[in-house]
């Protein structure tokens, strides 16, 4: 087993990202690129592990399906993050491309007092482009077109699902390699 | 000095497990490093350390606390005696993984017992750096400790009561 390099500089590269992702979920949709990427870990893009080395700590429980030990030894080394056994016990669940999607109306949505306690997707996508939905919502100044490769194809009637839930429901981030769009529950779409 | 022993014991089980050696072994060395003076430490492991481009540094030194705990008469409840600043790094040498956990806030020793960790692992580095490093630092350890306690034991004073009456 083998560790393998992080952040080049934990804390600013963690606040730079994360002053990015609050942009990506106030504008909702449009993509923007991450300021700094980590190496990527087998079997996860750069992307994503910045996301997880950004958001992710020894309170928050993490689902991953299967991956090299080496990732999560090392996911768990630099972030502390505990590992959830399942979907539904988990803060974020990470869906590397490939892996299938779970059905999102039973991920945790949050309750009605702490609709704060829902589940946050990071999906790992295709290229973006604007051919599937249109999308409004907070955040959204004129109806928005936004696309995903490598989705599945019930995705966004699922979100639409979800989104009908509000305020409960999940969050998501789409991750294109090293650019990221944020879809918070916020969000409708019309496909088509 | 046992309380730093067991963040390494603790430290080794929560991230992963050496592969050759065990863990009493290994617990050994990060003890007798992280207690020696950074100094020595230094004067007795430059020549052995590897070039530093060969070194990847997986965690940068970096300083933080430690909450270190107590139990009453060594086997009572538990409680919080204090947070002590702990440093710590960790860097790859080879394919060998280095942990270097010291109280204080000296990046450069941290680093030192990382590299220190690596080396050890390595089967054909072991006996050498055993030898060269480990074994002086623990004498002079061994010797300061024996120092200190001569000098608690000849503070000692012992108190007499006069028998009265008869």
């Amino acid at each position: 087993m083998m560790l393998h390099t992080g952040f080049k500089h934990p804390v600013d590269d963690a606040q730079r990202n994360f002053r990015a992702l609050l942009e990506a979920l106030s504008r909702p949709l449009q993509p923007r690129a991450l300021p700094t990427l980590p190496p990527a870990l087998p079997g996860l893009a750069a992307g994503t592990v910045a996301l997880l080395y950004t958001l992710a700590d020894q309170d928050v429980a993490v689902w991953l399906p299967d991956l090299p030990a080496d990732t999560l030894a090392t996911l768990r080394f630099h972030t502390g993050m505990t590992l959830a056994a399942s979907p539904l016990a988990a803060d974020f669940i990470v869906i590397p491309t490939g892996r299938a999607l779970p059905a999102l109306d039973a991920l945790p949505a949050g309750e009605a007092e702490y609709p704060d306690r829902a589940a946050t997707l990071i999906i790992e996508t295709g290229a973006f482009h604007q051919c599937d939905v249109e999308a409004s919502g907070p955040g959204i100044a004129a109806p928005l077109r936004f696309g995903a490769q490598g989705l599945p194809k019930d995705f966004w009637r699922q979100w639409q699902v979800n989104h009908a839930r509000y305020p409960l429901g999940v969050d998501a981030l789409l991750v294109a390699d090293g650019v990221i769009a944020g879809l918070p529950r916020s969000v409708s779409v019309k496909e088509g | 000095m046992q309380s730093s022993i067991r963040l390494y014991e603790f430290f080794l089980n929560k991230t992963e497990r050496t592969q050759s050696m065990d863990i009493p072994t290994r617990q050994r060395w990060l003890g007798v490093l992280a207690n020696s003076e950074a100094a020595a430490l230094q004067t007795l492991l430059s020549p052995h350390l590897p070039p530093p481009e060969h070194v990847e540094w997986l965690r940068q030194p970096q300083t933080g606390l430690v909450m270190v705990e107590g139990r009453t008469g060594g086997a009572g409840a538990r409680f919080n005696l204090g947070e002590v600043a702990v440093t710590r790094a960790s860097c790859r040498w080879q394919d060998l993984t280095g942990h270097g956990w010291v109280r204080g806030t000296d990046p450069a020793h941290a680093a030192l017992i990382a590299q220190a960790d690596a080396l050890l692992q390595a089967p054909d580095r072991h006996p050498a750096l055993m030898a060269a490093v480990i074994e002086p630092l623990a004498d002079a350890l061994r010797a300061r400790r024996e120092l200190a306690s001569r000098q608690a034991a000849a503070s000692k004073v012992e108190f007499f009561t006069m028998v009265r009456g008869e």
